[in-house]
């Protein structure tokens, strides 16, 4: 692969994890190629540690005994130290509440760039636009105690993405959110996505994943038994209850429309369906 | 809790913002000291008056000023008394088989003061310099960033962490057990449903926090850059710190010869 | 580098379970772990110092108008331990002196600055008892020598700060720390050791 390609792009070849104390490896033998730009959400069992594996936080803030490797933008993640990572991927976590540690949003956005020794000036501009990318910027000067969980997830994007990585894991960015807080992340995803940035993403929320991922991968004892386009997953997996698919999708699968339809991810789909 | 004081720092409207924080600090130094240097009544109301003009000048929460102040009642009745009794001479006031003379009640009058002014001190400190600012100047004076930014931190986790002490609270009352109600000295000992919980509780958090932290690249480099921007000293800044040195020392003269 | 363990997908997606390594007091006490977890716990355990005191404060401004806090006193010599016994000396000093900057900067209370100098013996105090007790830090023997000394360093400490600052007479002041001395003694071991015990089983020990 030559520069261009690799920006935004992660491998795994043969990725295997076994946390100290376990018997058994939670994730056995994975090979992955995530494409720049693409989307891809990841379902089933040892999720989180996967997408701990691919932003480096295996190995570097949790310990275990890892094998294979896991190539950001081509740098391997057990030998590149995890602030030459955090430039590359941005991480966001569940709980809105404990990734924003300083006193006001704008604080936040830029405390990753100043931990980077990002220049003044340069700070400023990015401030500005990831601010209003995530669509915070008239609540810049508020302390991040005062905002709803929807709008502290997006400050955390924000500060996340200050730092411009290409690649953004999400790792249940909306479980502690309501339906309001969730579509607001989700508008912010989507407007990512046409930005061209990867993002990798674990969700339980199947109405949103699906209009947004190119690919859907499920991981079943350790290994991804199911990696495909969302409309093929749900088609393979449809028998399997532990799979959550959106509602009109299901209904699809309950009782299908006469004549040969595709599989609908979402409400207008689902009209054009069986509306005709 | 008072209030929040250091959240008027926060908004940043006062036009004490625009002294440098050393200057804040040495300023402070400067009232503190005093309050510790004299006990003569006169030399202490002064000063009270003094902090109490430079709160007005820098506009700063006089209410909230006060609020403080009166934190300090308590403590201040309950010396002024002991030294009534303690401290002998003629009798201001008698109560039952026990009398407080009128040196112990000034002299508890004086301590009072003193009291009053460390208050009034650390209170205009923090109602005027921006606690970000003032992680800034620990950094720049030699404190590494990690430490220095832990006064950052506490300020921004405090009303979590307080949540989270009366969401456990609320969630032993439903179980029976209220430490309101216990008895005073037994309530000490029984506090561990309460402690207990609230560590464990407060101990994943840091682990989520610290997290996060990390992945921000917290620490990653000895040096960093800063959104904050603090003014090289100024003329304000050179005239505050004379006037210290002068009222320091006229003050502490003052106080040999009164 | 950091050393958490354990993110247990016990259910989709769940990430709990984390766990903290004591630091063993026979090594690497000083400084500590100073690492972002260290630092980050020792700033959430003084946060939690200060909201128990607020039980405390009531207490003690009821009895003695928060001169002679007995109450308090009995919380920070516990939180201080547990601090410095799980993390070493620096994170066991952030403990102790991110409270007073806290109680100043939020106007809680007036005194609070006397506090950087008693919390800060407090540390020495548990650094010193680590070193006596050596292995077993938790055990009720570290909880009982770390209080001993904390009530005989902090009676030291407010002898100068009574009798010149707030110029009491001392001779009336020796039956009041002999109460406070024995309460803390009573009140401290009991809950540090049951704390640490807490801690333990909770998966915050390195075996």
């Amino acid at each position: 692969m030559n520069g261009e390609e690799i920006t935004g792009a992660i491998t795994t070849r043969n990725l295997s994890f076994r946390y100290s104390r376990a018997p058994e490896p939670v994730l056995k033998g994975i090979d992955l190629e995530i494409e720049p730009g693409c989307c891809v959400a990841v379902w089933g069992s040892a999720k989180s540690t996967l997408l701990m594996a691919l932003g480096g936080v295996i190995p570097h803030l949790i310990s275990g005994h890892m094998e294979g490797e896991v190539l950001v933008e081509g740098l391997d993640t057990h030998s590149t130290p995890l602030r030459e990572l955090a430039k590359r991927v941005g991480i966001v976590l569940q709980d809105p509440e404990n990734q924003l540690f300083n006193l006001t949003v704008e604080h936040d956005v830029v405390f990753g760039m100043e931990n980077l020794r990002v220049p003044r000036e340069e700070m400023g501009r990015r401030l500005e636009r990831v601010l209003d990318l995530v669509g915070l910027t008239p609540l810049r000067h508020r302390p991040s105690s005062q905002l709803s969980g929807g709008q502290k997830q997006r400050a955390s994007i924000a500060a996340v993405l200050a730092v411009e990585p290409k690649i953004l894991i999400l790792d249940e960015p909306t479980r502690e959110l309501d339906p309001l807080g969730t579509e607001e992340v989700f508008r912010v995803l989507r407007r990512l996505k046409e930005d061209g940035v990867t993002i990798v993403l674990v969700e339980n929320d199947p109405g949103q994943i699906a209009p947004l991922a190119d690919r859907v991968l499920f991981l079943d004892d350790g290994r991804v038994s199911v990696d495909a386009s969302p409309r093929q997953f749900y088609c393979e997996l449809r028998e399997d209850t532990r799979i959550r698919m959106p509602q009109v999708t299901e209904a699809f699968f309950r009782a299908p429309p006469p004549g040969e339809q595709d599989v609908p991810l979402t409400v207008e789909e689902g009209e054009r369906a069986y509306g005709g | 809790m008072a209030g929040s004081i250091y959240a008027h720092a926060l908004e940043g409207r006062t036009p004490l913002a625009r002294l440098h924080p050393v200057t804040a600090m040495v300023w402070t130094a400067a009232m503190v000291v005093m309050s510790f240097a004299s006990l003569d009544l006169r030399l202490g109301l002064g000063l009270v008056v003094l902090q109490i003009g430079v709160a007005l000048i820098g506009r700063l929460p006089l209410r909230q000023i006060f609020v403080v102040l009166l934190l300090v009642l308590p403590l201040t009745l309950f010396i002024t008394v002991i030294q009534g009794l303690a401290r002998p001479g003629e009798a201001l006031l008698s109560i039952g088989g026990l009398s407080l003379s009128r040196e112990g009640v000034l002299l508890g009058l004086a301590i009072t003061v003193r009291v009053a002014n460390l208050a009034l001190a650390t209170t205009n400190f923090f109602a005027s310099v921006h606690p970000v600012r003032l992680s800034m100047t620990l950094t720049r004076i030699g404190l590494p960033f990690k430490y220095a930014y832990t006064t950052v931190l506490a300020l921004r986790f405090l009303p979590l962490v307080l949540g989270d002490l009366r969401n456990i609270q609320n969630a032993q009352k439903a179980r029976g057990y209220d430490i309101e109600r216990k008895n005073l000295f037994v309530r000490v000992v029984k506090i561990m449903p309460l402690m207990a919980p609230l560590i464990v509780t407060v101990l994943r958090r840091a682990h989520s926090i610290a997290l996060a932290m990390d992945l921000r690249a917290f620490g990653a480099f000895p040096e960093r850059t800063w959104w904050e921007e603090v003014a090289s000293p100024g003329r304000a800044d050179w005239a505050v710190w004379s006037l210290s040195v002068l009222l320091l020392t006229g003050y502490l003269l003052l106080g040999f010869t009164l | 580098m950091a050393d958490r363990e354990q993110l247990v997908d016990s259910q989709p997606g769940v990430v709990d379970e984390e766990r903290i390594p004591l630091s063993k007091m026979s090594l690497n006490v000083l400084p500590g772990r100073t690492d972002t977890i260290g630092i980050v716990s020792a700033v959430m355990l003084a946060l939690a110092m200060t909201g128990l005191l607020q039980f405390g404060e009531r207490l003690d401004t009821l009895i003695t108008g928060g001169l002679f806090p007995i109450a308090g006193r009995v919380i920070a010599f516990t939180l201080v331990g547990l601090g410095t016994a799980m993390f070493g000396a620096v994170p066991g000093l952030i403990v102790a002196w991110v409270n007073p900057f806290i109680a100043t900067a939020t106007g809680t209370s007036p005194i609070a600055p006397f506090f950087f100098l008693t919390n800060g013996l407090m540390v020495v105090a548990a650094l010193l008892a680590g070193r006596l007790v050596r292995k077993n830090i938790v055990s009720f023997k570290y909880a009982l020598v770390h209080t001993a000394l904390c009530a005989v360093f902090l009676t030291l400490a407010y002898i100068p700060l009574h009798v010149l600052y707030f110029q009491l007479p001392v001779s009336q002041m020796l039956i009041i720390y002999a109460v406070q001395a024995l309460v803390e003694l009573i009140a401290t071991p009991i809950l540090l050791f049951s704390l640490l015990r807490v801690i333990k089983s909770a998966g915050f020990v390195e075996e």
